[in-house]
C-alpha cells in the first residue's frame, strides 16, 4: 500500500474516484513493435495519470523512497502484485464509467406470436425513431465528466500575473528545497499537489539570494519536501484548488520581497524542474526556444508572464484599445452592424419578421445568412 | 522603417570591424578625441561611446546546441531535457528554399496522366464526309477534324512527367530549415518514443467481451478521447490543429486522427514531406521520428567524402542533459 504514494498524483488527476488503467486497444502488429510490458511495469506505468511512457526508465525516485529508504528493498514483482491487489480492491469499489450501450435484443416473428389480438404492422409510420449509436458518447450518463481525460497540466491555464508570479514562487522555492535536501534525483519525477495550506507555508519559507544568484532557503524543509510525496488516501485536487485567488496573490505579490527573482536558474538540472512544477500548477509551457534565455527567475516570470496575443482585431479594441470604446462619438461592434441590428435596436425586427410570417415570405430570423437560408429552404439541416 | 535602418548601420558597422580587424585592437585604435591643429571657437566633437562598447569587441557566437524537452505523449509530461545540434534545430529561416523544395515536391507528386484523343485517335472512319464540291456545304474532310463535335482535340494534354529536380543538399536543408522554423516558433513537441493514443483500459476490455460490436461506437469513442486529449495540451482545432509523425502506423492515434480531421493528421515518417511539415499549427513528434528524419536530411552536413580514411561525422545531437 505504501508504494502506492509515489507514484504520483499529479495535476489534479483525480485517480481516487476514476481511476482506470490505460491500455491500447492493441493490433497484433502494435502490441508486435511495442516492448511488452510485465505486470509490474503495467500498473505502475498506468497507476499514474494518462501516460504511455514505457515502464523501463522508471525514475529512481519513484522506486527509492525518502523516509522509507531504510526498509527492505522489495522486487519489482511483488510490488507489482501489491499493486495489482489495490487496483482489484479499487475495482471492486468504484463503479463503472463508461457506460456501454444494452445489447440488443430482437423482436419476435410475427408468424410466432400467439396473441389474437396482435396485427402486425404495414407501415412504418407511428413507430419510435431512436437513432444510431454515433452519439452514443456524448451524452454524459454514458460518458460522465469525471472520465473525462486528465493530463498532466491543469484543466484551465493559469494567466493572472499575480498568480503566476506565486506558482513561479512556489515552484522555485519547493525545487530548492528538494535540492538543499540533497533529493536530486526527485527533481525531474512528479510531485504531488495539496491544499491551500501547503501553498501558503511554501510561500512562508524565506528565500536569500547570494551576489552570484545562489539561492538559500531557510524554514521547515523536511514539511515542505514531505508535501511534495503524494499520500496514500490523499484527497484529489485540481491546481485551481491549489492556488490562491487573483487577488489574495496579488496582496501576496505587493506586500512580499522581490529578491527571489534574482535566483539563478543556470542549472540546467533545477531549471528543469522549476519549469516543469510551473506547468504542473499553472498549464503554461515553456517553448524550448526560450529556455537558453532563462538565466533567472525573474527571466522566466518575463517569459510566461506576456499575456496571449488576441486572435482577432476585435478582441484587441476590446481588451487593449478601451479609451477607443470610451470615446462618446464611437459606437463599437465585435461584429459588422447588418441590416438586422440597426432593425433590432429601433424594435423594428420583430414587427419585420412578424409580417414575414404573415406572408409566409421569410421563415426564421433577419439574420441567418443567405446560403444557410437556401439550405433550409432545401429541407436540409 | 527608421528602427530597423538604425539597426541594420550598426550591424554593418559591426562587421566592417570585425572583418577588417582583430577584436583585440578596436578598441585601441578607434580615437578618444578629435584634435585639431589650428585654434577654433567650437568646441571639439567627442567620439561616439556608444559604439565602442564590449558588444564590438566580443563577437557573437551561436549556440552550437538548443535545447529540446522531449514530454510523455499522452500526458505531456516533460521527461527531460535534451541538447539537439543547432544545425539540425535553429538553422535561420530561408524562405526561398522552402519555396524551391514545396514546388520539387508538388511537382514530383503530380500523377500527370490527363490524356486526350488526337483525330488520329478518335475511334471511326476517316472518309471524307461528303464530296468536296457542288453540295451547297463547307468543304468537310473526315468526322474526327478538330473543328468538329466529337473530333479530335488539336494539343490536348499527353501523360507526362512533371517532376522537376532539386539539388539533395538544398533539399535536405529545406528539411531542416522547415523543422528549425517549427522549432524557433514554439511549435515543435518532441515526445517520447512509442507515441500511441492510450484508450482506457476499461474500454479495451468492453470490446473484447464483445459489448461495443458496433464499430461507430468504437470509433465514436476514438474521436471523443483524441478531441479531449487534444483540448487539453491545446493542440486541436482552437490552436490550429497539429501534425503527429511518428516512426510506424500506430492503431489508435491514426484511426482517432482520420476521424477528427479537423484536429490534425498523423503520418508515418515516410508519408512526410517538407510541405506537411509546415501545413498546420504545430508537429507533435516522436524522438525517435525526429531523429530519423535528421538522419535522412543532413548530406549537406556530412560530406560523402573521405578525408584521410576517415568520413566527416555528422554533428552530434540529441544528447541528455537532465533526465
Amino acid at each position: 500500500m505504501r508504494r502506492i504514494s509515489r507514484l504520483g498524483k499529479p495535476s489534479g488527476a483525480r485517480l481516487a474516484p476514476t481511476a482506470r488503467p490505460l491500455a491500447p486497444l492493441c493490433t497484433p502488429r502494435a502490441a508486435a513493435t511495442r516492448p511488452s510490458p510485465t505486470p509490474a511495469a503495467v500498473t505502475i506505468n498506468t497507476l499514474r495519470f494518462y501516460s504511455s511512457r514505457q515502464p523501463e526508465p522508471l525514475p529512481a525516485s519513484l522506486t527509492s523512497g525518502g523516509k522509507s529508504a531504510a526498509a527492505a528493498p522489495e522486487s519489482v514483482e511483488e510490488l507489482a502484485a501489491e499493486e495489482l491487489e489495490v487496483q482489484q480492491f479499487d475495482h471492486q469499489s468504484q463503479q463503472r464509467v463508461f457506460v456501454p450501450p444494452p445489447r440488443p435484443s430482437v423482436a419476435e416473428r410475427a408468424d410466432t406470436i400467439t396473441d389474437t389480438l396482435y396485427t402486425p404492422a404495414t407501415t412504418a409510420e407511428g413507430l419510435e425513431s431512436i437513432g444510431g449509436l454515433g452519439s452514443w458518447w456524448d451524452d454524459p450518463a454514458h460518458w460522465p465528466e469525471t472520465s473525462d481525460f486528465v493530463g498532466f497540466k491543469p484543466k484551465h491555464k493559469v494567466q493572472e500575473p499575480a498568480l503566476l508570479e506565486a506558482a513561479v514562487r512556489r515552484a522555485l522555492t519547493e525545487t530548492l528545497v528538494m535540492k538543499q535536501l540533497g533529493q536530486e534525483e526527485q527533481l525531474t519525477g512528479i510531485w504531488g499537489l495539496q491544499g491551500k495550506a501547503q501553498h501558503d507555508a511554501v510561500l512562508a519559507l524565506d528565500i536569500r539570494v547570494d551576489s552570484d544568484g545562489t539561492a538559500t532557503v531557510t524554514g521547515d524543509l523536511h514539511a515542505v519536501a514531505d508535501g511534495l510525496v503524494v499520500k496514500d488516501g490523499e484527497p484529489n485536487v485540481d491546481s485551481a484548488d491549489v492556488l490562491p485567488s487573483a487577488a489574495e496573490a496579488l496582496a501576496w505579490k505587493q506586500q512580499a520581497d522581490q529578491s527571489w527573482k534574482g535566483t539563478s536558474l543556470q542549472d540546467a538540472r533545477l531549471k528543469f524542474a522549476v519549469i516543469k512544477r510551473v506547468m504542473q500548477l499553472t498549464g503554461q509551457v515553456v517553448p524550448d526556444q526560450k529556455l537558453a534565455d532563462i538565466a533567472t527567475a525573474r527571466g522566466l516570470l518575463a517569459t510566461l508572464s506576456k499575456p496571449p496575443k488576441p486572435k482577432t482585431f476585435s478582441q484587441e479594441i476590446e481588451t487593449k484599445k478601451q479609451d477607443l470604446v470610451a470615446l462618446p462619438n464611437v459606437a463599437f461592434s465585435p461584429k459588422r452592424v447588418t441590416r438586422g441590428h440597426k432593425d433590432q435596436a429601433l424594435g423594428r425586427y420583430k414587427l419585420i419578421e412578424a409580417e414575414f410570417r404573415k406572408r409566409d415570405l421569410q421563415d426564421g430570423p433577419l439574420s441567418v445568412p443567405k446560403s444557410r437560408e437556401k439550405k433550409h429552404w432545401n429541407g436540409e439541416a | 522603417m527608421a528602427g530597423k535602418g538604425a539597426r541594420g548601420l550598426t550591424e554593418a558597422l559591426r562587421s566592417l570591424t570585425l572583418s577588417t580587424q582583430s577584436c583585440g585592437q578596436v578598441s585601441s585604435r578607434l580615437p578618444s578625441t578629435f584634435s585639431r591643429s589650428m585654434a577654433t571657437e567650437a568646441t571639439l566633437p567627442r567620439a561616439t561611446s556608444n559604439l565602442t562598447t564590449t558588444s564590438m569587441t566580443t563577437p557573437w557566437r551561436p549556440s552550437p546546441s538548443v535545447p529540446v524537452t522531449v514530454y510523455d505523449f499522452q500526458s505531456y509530461e516533460p521527461q527531460r531535457l535534451e541538447e539537439w545540434s543547432s544545425k539540425h534545430l535553429h538553422l535561420p529561416m530561408r524562405r526561398d528554399i522552402l519555396h524551391l523544395a514545396v514546388i520539387f515536391e508538388g511537382d514530383n507528386t503530380r500523377q500527370g496522366s490527363a490524356n486526350s484523343k488526337t483525330r488520329y485517335e478518335v475511334h471511326g472512319s476517316h472518309k471524307k464526309l461528303y464530296r468536296q464540291k457542288g453540295l451547297g456545304r463547307a468543304r468537310v474532310g473526315s468526322k474526327q477534324s478538330p473543328l468538329r463535335r466529337g473530333g479530335g482535340k488539336t494539343f490536348g494534354p499527353k501523360p507526362r512527367d512533371f517532376g522537376t529536380g532539386l539539388n539533395r543538399k538544398v533539399y535536405d536543408l529545406a528539411w531542416r530549415t522547415a523543422l528549425s522554423y517549427r522549432y524557433r516558433r514554439g511549435e515543435l513537441v518532441v515526445c517520447e518514443d512509442g507515441m500511441e493514443l492510450e484508450l482506457p483500459q476499461e474500454i479495451a476490455a468492453m470490446v473484447e467481451q464483445g459489448q461495443l460490436r458496433d464499430q461507430a461506437l468504437v470509433d465514436g469513442f476514438k474521436a471523443k478521447w483524441a478531441r479531449q486529449v487534444l483540448d487539453s495540451h491545446e493542440w486541436g482545432r482552437a490552436h490550429g490543429r497539429s501534425t503527429f509523425i511518428t516512426t510506424e502506423w500506430r492503431e489508435n492515434l491514426f484511426d482517432a486522427m482520420d476521424l477528427v480531421p479537423n484536429y490534425g493528421m498523423a503520418l508515418d515518417i515516410e508519408d512526410v514531406d517538407v510541405k506537411d511539415l509546415l501545413t498546420t499549427g504545430r508537429l507533435v513528434v516522436e524522438r525517435e521520428a525526429l531523429a530519423e528524419m535528421i538522419q535522412r536530411h543532413q548530406s549537406d552536413l556530412c560530406s560523402k567524402v573521405f578525408i584521410n580514411g576517415v568520413r566527416p561525422s555528422p554533428p552530434e545531437t540529441g544528447k541528455v542533459i537532465v533526465e
